[in-house]
């Protein structure tokens, strides 16, 4: 359904020197450097499939959004979506993808949310038997409701991101492009938009791209995870099989009977020295073992108590982005 | 399409009611304004022997005070477009199916024409009891009403493309600053609407005929007071459906030209 080959994007920019005088000679000499966003991105997205879309800021991963929802082209590669070149079939194209980019809106602001709706069903020509059906499903499954009739401007941002999804799900798109949806929202309004993701994708058959920096996104919507780092694609698989690999990683606190200076374990890297208290994480060669552990620590040093604890799946994802160094 | 650019439309004009007090405030400085350039341009007249009379000045001033906000606006309008430029709300509109030019258009038209419709209605009903010289006098003739009906529908739309080109420089400069205040300088005096052009000599008024502004506003005014009639009224409604066909076309180009290369700014 989609499928990327070779994607890759540079955008030209003016930099200027620092100063009012550095200001003052890039309006006479600008010089132009060529940032490479995108470096050969290659994959292939399933109908129905839920993807996460992750890496740190300014990896990539709009510039992968912008040019799979035709917003540019890319400088070199293919891209094809549903048998669409997005960027040149650009109106025949989103007429098939649904887009909420967490940041923006879609919505005007000092009108009822309803007649926004409105526009867009003109604008999509949604014929009005379709577009009922949808508005009455989509206000039931995102308590709508009591929503529709307020202006924009006085919704709180989980209601208005409410709103967003809904509107870009309207036209009974295929494929939903989600960027950042959960941004800045809290718990139980992310609970709402995951569980309604879910939803719509087993419903509908909906393929959903998603790029967030929450992996509890990640963890509750899907297990495949594209990680994209640098303009490059670093990882693309099941994001239970990195779970694994990391939580192999045991994170152990040490009570000693007195501060120690210099804390030298084999096969552990030494985390963090705080007075009698010391961090140790196990180095990727290492299975952990308590018994092995104690014997190793008993040999140089006092110890009166010890502790471990799993990674957290934010930990995770910092380990993963620092082995790929980002 | 019709659809399209009357629920376009619809929205555009319920924004524009939401600014009510905004509206009236404007009315009250509109009034102000028109009497006292009447007054103004009237000591001017006096002065020497000129075919437009007074009773003219002072209907082409209020019919430019009637058609503020639709035939000035590259100075009323708001930068929302622009805006949606340089933080990037314009991804939204390009994922949607719609040509940009003609959807930019229709919203400008729209804006412009809701808060014209807003201000008009009522601004005319007081102006036209008031005497002769003083106030708005009725058209000349029912056929220079019907030609003022053709060339302020046109001008709306000429007025709207002028608009379209500062947005898409705009595009290139992402600043709108710039470009509007410029536009607002040149684009009020070549249009007549800092002193009405038939006050000013026949050379000035030639030189003004080169440009396009001149034909946003000022032709069918006087097409209205009857300054400009029969077959010269439709010569010039010609250059100026000339004028529009040409920047509409020199806008679609240059944008489509533009939206190729486009970087969408932010995130």
């Amino acid at each position: 359904m989609i499928t990327l080959e070779n994607v890759s994007k540079t955008y030209k920019v003016a930099c200027r020197e620092k100063g009012l005088w550095g200001a003052f000679k890039s309006l006479f000499n600008r010089k132009y450097k060529t940032i490479e966003a995108l470096k050969n991105v290659t994959f292939t997205i399933k109908q129905g499939e839920i993807v996460g879309y992750i890496g740190p800021n300014g990896a990539g991963k709009s510039t992968t959004i912008k040019i799979m929802t035709g917003i540019i082209s890319p400088t070199s590669g293919n891209c094809q979506i549903d048998g669409f070149n997005p960027f040149k079939d650009r109106q025949k194209y989103v007429r098939e993808i649904g887009a909420v980019f967490g940041q923006r809106s879609n919505l005007a602001w000092d009108v009822p949310v309803i007649d926004s709706y409105e526009l867009l069903r003109d604008i999509y020509k949604i014929p009005q038997s379709e577009y009922e059906k949808n508005l009455k499903t989509l206000s039931e499954k995102l308590d709508l409701n009591e929503l529709l009739n307020l202006p924009l401007r006085q919704l709180s941002l989980g209601q208005r991101m409410r709103c967003e999804i809904a509107g870009a799900l309207l036209h009974s798109p295929k494929i939903l492009f989600l960027d950042e949806p959960t941004i800045g929202l809290d718990s139980i309004s992310k609970l709402k938009v995951r569980e309604f993701i879910k939803e719509m994708n087993r419903g509908t058959n909906l393929t959903v791209i998603l790029t967030t920096h929450d992996m509890n996104d990640i963890d509750a919507l899907t297990n495949r995870i594209i990680l994209i780092g640098k303009g490059q694609k670093l990882y693309d698989g099941s994001f239970d099989a990195i779970k694994q690999q990391y939580s192999k990683s045991v994170l152990v606190k040490v009570q000693m009977a007195k501060p120690y200076e210099n804390v030298q374990i084999k096969g552990y890297e030494t985390i963090s020295v705080e007075g009698n208290e010391v961090t140790l994480k196990n180095l990727p060669e290492t299975t952990f073992s308590y018994v092995k552990l104690v014997q190793e620590l008993e040999k140089n040093y006092e110890i009166v108590d010890i502790s471990t604890k799993a990674l957290e799946l934010e930990e995770i994802i910092y380990s993963l982005y620092k082995e790929y160094e980002l | 399409m019709m659809s399209t650019f009357s629920s376009i439309f619809k929205m555009n004009v319920k924004q524009q009611f939401q600014y009510r007090t905004a509206a009236i405030s404007g009315m009250v400085t509109q009034f102000f304004f028109g009497f006292m350039q009447i007054a103004l341009f009237t000591a001017f007249l006096s002065q020497g022997e000129s075919e437009f009379t007074v009773p003219q000045m002072a209907s082409y001033i209020w019919l430019q005070q009637c058609f503020f906000t639709l035939f000035k606006y590259w100075d009323t309008c708001k930068p929302e477009i622009s805006e949606k430029i340089v933080n990037g709300d314009m991804a939204y509109q390009l994922i949607r199916p719609m040509n940009l030019y003609d959807f930019w258009f229709q919203t400008v038209l729209s804006k412009s024409f809701g808060s014209f419709l807003m201000r008009a209605i009522p601004l005319s009903l007081v102006v036209v009891w008031l005497p002769a010289g003083l106030g708005l006098m009725a058209p000349v003739s029912l056929l220079n009403f019907l030609l003022f009906l053709v060339s302020a529908v046109i001008g709306a739309f000429l007025v709207t493309a002028i608009v379209m080109i500062a947005y898409i420089i705009s595009l290139y400069t992402l600043s709108p600053a710039g470009v509007f205040s410029f536009l607002v300088a040149v684009a009020g005096l070549l249009a007549g609407q800092i002193v009405p052009l038939p006050m000013l000599p026949e050379s000035v008024q030639t030189i003004f005929s080169f440009f396009p502004f001149r034909y946003v506003s000022d032709l069918p005014y006087r097409i209205f007071i009857g300054n400009i009639n029969g077959t010269d009224a439709l010569v010039q409604i010609g250059i100026q459906l000339a004028w529009l066909v040409g920047l509409v076309l020199i806008g679609k180009l240059v944008m489509n030209k533009k939206l190729k290369k486009l970087v969408v700014q932010g995130g």
